[in-house]
């Protein structure tokens, strides 16, 4: 025992055996002072992608190309992708060194809106050529809902767009993610024609159509009156509401199940928890099934090739 | 499902973007390969930059491939995928082949974190003929009934059929015609 105690006297154990297998008694408090500093430092702004070494913006570019399988002019997607906001800061910061201010290059603001115009002309197209009967005020809410802020600056995140768009602020912006994708748009238009951009519109911003019930865009303000028109416009005799049947009537559950009829055949049916309820659900029913948006349409067609852009768009302006 | 997957969120399976219904596009954007130059542990990767990374490359034109050789320090893949998440695997002392393996994983992977499925399929509209309500099936003459109704009260009796009137008459006849021949071997 003694032998052993001199021998832990004679070879200390701090320093002298470094770099041997030994217990990194070091380690815990390197760590805890880390964290302590980290602590004290509060919490850090997320660092963008762009700022990392291992970071080639024309191969991310260039990939991203790939990625969409589509061939871009690099100029034009890098114009693209360079928000308004990145060339206000660095014009800001050339003055604060002393450098007047001047930049050769171009943000996106212009090609956004030009890829805009795009985007909703080709979806109005769709709608209207997959939709046929479906009367135009109704066609512009399934567009409204395709195409707004929200919806494109979802889909442009989910196509890893964070990364590559250039812009003073960190973490981007919806609308700066919306404008960036509606220019991309217009950058593959410049690229590779206009066919080409409005299939990519098909594929990426009409697809997210694809499971959904189009019902609630199509639900008009006063039913009767809208199927009475309806009707009336097609040479059809006018609605007439029949009771089907009445189940727990006066009660909290009660149910009403009403069809609507003209010229003695069903054309809608509807349930409701009263009787006006029902008939309102039944003439909404009845349009529905006439412009073929209820729940037992077709499914759309996503691989549809349409007319050119400008032929739809002469047709639209001419009437 | 085991205690291990309390904490997971569960869900039913969706493709980012409903991807696939138009076109198809690569979820994975980059891949950042870290290796040592002179370690042993990174051999297989040394390996498969040698000899597969260009195919590898050439087969993904949608992945941006960064090698980062770092001195003595262990190899691994850091893949980061289009919806940002990202994903890690330490390749020490793996084989070229599983590297490859490895890296054509990440390729199939969409990125979404690891979630219980609640089942392998999903779909919004489960009936085809349309949901169950009372209405369903209903007798119209009840519209114009007045309650209560005689035939409505009370158990259901069931009344025997034509074809089950017969088939009694049958084997009570049956019956009688067994019980005349046993008399006749008895006397």
């Amino acid at each position: 025992m003694i032998v052993v105690r001199r021998l832990f006297q004679t070879f200390p154990t701090t320093g002298v055996v470094q770099g041997s297998r030994h217990f990194h008694r070091w380690l815990a408090p390197t760590l805890k002072t880390l964290n302590n500093r980290r602590k004290k430092m509060g919490p850090q702004e997320p660092s963008p992608r762009n700022t990392f070494a291992e970071w080639n913006y024309d191969a991310e570019l260039y990939a991203f190309g790939q990625r969409l399988q589509e061939d871009f002019d690099k100029d034009a997607l890098k114009q693209a992708l360079l928000d308004q906001s990145f060339i206000q800061e660095q014009e800001h910061q050339q003055q604060e060194v002393g450098i007047e201010p001047g930049l050769e290059i171009q943000d996106n603001s212009k090609m956004s809106l030009e890829g805009d115009r795009l985007i909703q002309l080709y979806v109005e197209q769709y709608l209207s050529s997959t939709l046929p009967k479906l009367p135009k005020k109704y066609i512009r809410n399934i567009k409204a809902h395709l195409v707004n802020d929200e919806m494109l600056a979802y889909i442009s995140k989910d196509l890893g767009m964070r990364d590559l768009i250039q812009r003073a602020n960190y973490p981007v912006e919806e609308a700066v993610l919306a404008r960036s994708f509606k220019s991309v748009i217009q950058a593959l238009a410049l690229s590779s024609g206009e066919d080409r951009a409005c299939a990519l519109v098909r594929d990426l911003v009409v697809s997210q159509l694809v499971g959904r019930d189009l019902t609630p865009f199509c639900t008009p303000d006063d039913p009767l009156e809208e199927l009475k028109n309806h009707l009336k416009a097609n040479g059809q005799e006018a609605p007439e509401p029949r009771l089907i049947s009445v189940i727990g009537k006066n009660t909290i559950l009660a149910s009403y199940d009403v069809g609507m009829y003209s010229s003695k055949v069903m054309i809608g049916r509807g349930f409701g928890e009263s009787a006006d309820m029902a008939q309102s659900m039944a003439c909404c029913d009845a349009l529905w099934r006439a412009w073929d948006v209820g729940t037992k349409r077709k499914p759309l067609p996503f691989k549809l090739e349409l007319l050119p852009l400008a032929k739809f768009a002469a047709s639209t302006a001419s009437p | 499902m085991s205690n291990s997957h309390l904490f997971l969120t569960a869900g039913f399976p969706k493709a980012p973007l409903n991807n696939g219904v138009g076109r198809y596009i690569g979820q994975l954007q980059r891949v950042v390969i870290k290796f040592c130059k002179s370690h042993g542990s990174s051999k297989g990767v040394r390996e498969f930059i040698e000899s597969n990374l260009i195919d590898f490359s050439r087969a993904n034109p949608g992945v941006a491939v960064y090698v980062k050789p770092r001195r003595h320090r262990g190899p691994s893949i850091t893949a980061e995928f289009c919806n940002g998440e990202t994903g890690y695997i330490d390749v020490k002392c793996m084989s070229r082949d599983e590297v490859y393996k490895w890296l054509n994983h990440f390729t199939t992977q969409s990125g979404k974190k690891v979630m219980r499925y609640r089942k392998l399929w999903h779909t919004e509209s489960p009936s085809i003929q349309g949901v169950w309500s009372p209405h369903t099936f209903r007798d119209p003459a009840l519209n114009l009934a007045k309650f209560p109704l005689e035939n409505h009260a009370g158990p259901i009796i069931h009344q025997p059929s034509a074809t089950e009137l017969l088939i009694e008459m049958f084997k009570k006849q049956q019956l009688e015609r067994s019980g005349e021949s046993d008399g006749e071997t008895k006397e």
